[in-house]
């Protein structure tokens, strides 16, 4: 393949795995500065967000913790938890594995990370409360990369203490 | 232990230590936990022969299985050799119980059939003596299977008395749809009491209070620990709702579609929450791991004969309880807050005491039902160890 060939096929795309994890990287910082206005704006329009248990999945149940289907359902859900629940406040940390990333269009990509999630509570005690994975589907509008959907499987099936998004 | 000492007037006030005690703590084990019908799996759950759930009674490992003649047995998880589970996954299905380290092996009924090079042992072996060990009172009410260590336990349907009616309502034709897990920093008897305690949600849950789905009922004390309330549905208020939600969101996931006469929390003694609220139906397991720590399983259940779209409905609802829960995520903040306030040990009781005590209902916020739940409690702490 000519160098310029080459170029041509792998420049956007290496430039656009740039973007996906950046995006991917931006969403769980968003959650973790509890800034879920922005972590709302990392996603579509039609965007979608689910987490499951691997306890639900293997049992065949259809059970969500949390759908949300469109971004009215969503910008619903932060505000039930950002006004009603009376969750102790907390700071959480997001450590990510890498991504592996599959582009199935120019626009369009699969991705896959890992990750694990501390809540630090007012006690100043840090604990692990849960691990799993996300499998995002990624769009590419006007030039921007977004979240089209994100599914979650929570590896944890018994959290410690409450899970309001993740 | 002075057990007297630590309920008075009428459970109208608690000792805070019932909360914190170790030595409390091992009291309940074996005066209730280890006494009392304890519900162990939902028959949706084991709907062949060789399908099998592993829980816990009183901190012991058992497993519930359906076996060859579909009848459900209850065996202790533990093989008769070595100890090691026989039952290793929460549910499962298996044509026999092999256990994984010498492959003793035991049919659906815990007759031991498999031991392999058993002539180790000498002539003198045998097989009849190592079963696994049954625990033999079993009983299934409206498709919820318990157990009671207690050989001699009164029938199920006399322990469950008044609430019969109520868990034939809420139960009967429903199948398991979904489980969501916690662990929190708190006593159980808290987050049991709190499913008793009609004079919360207006304050605590401060979404029920924006949407106003709360009216006027009665809390009602059920005898033998069981409690109830229950109130009248009214239609949803949406605009604080959606005022601090979304100009766009409407509260229409928080109205009951499904035909029904109150909304209800049915509490059972020792462990167990079934509320009905809106069309969601579901089961609050309550599993004290120690004084300051416990285990909450919340299965949901649908009708099993609902259209897919009433279906993702009640799965939608469903959503309020547990540790992602609408209100739940409160529920679950409660225990743990209470109990780091109930360390303070410079103060000696609890306040149950709204309402006419001399009295088996009052209104929703008064506390009928949590005091139910305390009168039963101090009788089967005092049975034992008093
Ligand atoms: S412990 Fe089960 S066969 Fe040895
Ligand atoms: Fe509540």
């Amino acid at each position: 393949m000519a160098v310029e060939e080459k170029v041509r096929s792998f420049g956007p795309v290496a430039g656009a795995r740039d973007a996906i994890v950046e995006l991917i990287n931006r969403s769980c910082r968003f959650l973790d500065q509890n800034r879920f206005e922005n972590w709302l704006e990392l996603f579509a329009d039609q965007g979608r967000y689910r987490v499951q248990t691997a306890e639900n999945v293997d049992a065949g149940y259809d059970f969500n913790l949390i759908l949300l289907e469109g971004k009215a359902q969503m910008a619903e859900w932060i505000g039930v938890i950002t006004n009603f629940h009376q969750a102790e406040p907390s700071r959480t940390i997001h450590v990510l594995s890498g991504q592996d990333i599959e582009f199935i269009g120019e626009d369009e990509a699969l991705s896959w990370t890992g990750f694990a999630a501390f809540r630090t509570a007012t006690d100043g005690i840090s604990q692990l409360f849960c691990v799993g994975e996300y499998h995002d589907k990624l769009v590419r509008v006007a030039a921007r990369w977004l979240i089209q959907s994100r599914e979650v499987l929570l590896h944890t099936s018994t959290v410690t203490g409450i899970l309001q998004v993740i | 232990m002075q057990t007297s000492e630590l309920v008075r007037d009428n459970a109208r006030f608690v000792n805070r230590s019932v909360y914190r005690d170790q030595e409390i703590f091992e009291l309940e084990q074996r005066a209730i936990f280890s006494r009392s019908w304890i519900y162990v799996a939902h028959e949706s759950e084991l709907r062949k022969p060789g399908d099998f759930r592993t829980t816990t009674i009183a901190g012991q490992p058992v497993v519930a299985v359906r076996d060859k003649e579909e009848r459900v047995r209850v065996f202790f998880n533990t093989c008769t050799h070595r100890g090691a589970v026989v039952a290793r996954t929460p549910r499962g299905n298996c044509r026999a119980f092999q256990c994984m380290y010498h492959a003793w092996t035991y049919d659906l009924s815990g007759k031991l059939i498999g031991v392999p090079r058993p002539e180790g042992y000498g002539p003198d072996f045998n097989r009849g003596d190592y079963g696994l060990r049954e625990v033999k009172s079993v009983a299934t009410f409206c498709g919820l299977i318990f157990a009671s260590l207690d050989p001699h336990a009164e029938a199920l349907e006399t322990f469950l008395g008044r609430t019969r009616e109520y868990i034939r309502e809420a139960c009967e034709g429903r199948v398991i749809t979904g489980v969501n897990k916690t662990i929190f920093n708190g006593n159980w008897k808290i987050y049991r009491e709190n499913f008793a305690d009609g004079y919360h949600p207006n304050y605590l849950h401060k979404l029920l209070a924006a949407i106003g789905t709360y009216a006027e009922g009665s809390s009602i004390d059920l005898g033998a620990g069981h409690g109830l309330l229950e109130w009248a549905e009214i239609a949803p208020k949406t605009d604080k709702y959606r005022a601090a939600t979304d100009k766009t969101a409407d509260a229409n996931i928080w109205i009951a579609r499904l035909p029904k006469d109150k909304e209800r929390v049915l509490t059972l003694f020792p462990n167990l929450s079934i509320p009905w609220i809106l069309d969601a139906v579901s089961i609050h397991v309550i599993t004290p791991l120690s004084p300051e720590r416990t285990l909450l399983e919340i299965y949901l259940l649908g009708g099993e004969r609902d259209t897919p779209e009433i279906k993702q409905w009640r799965l939608a609802q469903s959503m309020m309880w547990g540790p992602a829960g609408a209100v739940g995520v409160d529920d679950i903040e409660v225990p743990k807050e209470c109990q780091r306030g109930l360390r303070a040990t410079e103060l000696t009781w609890v306040n149950l005491a709204r309402g006419n005590a001399a009295l088996d209902r009052g209104d929703l916020e008064d506390e009928q039902a949590v005091r139910a739940f305390y009168k039963e409690w101090i009788q089967r702490l005092d049975a034992v160890g008093g």
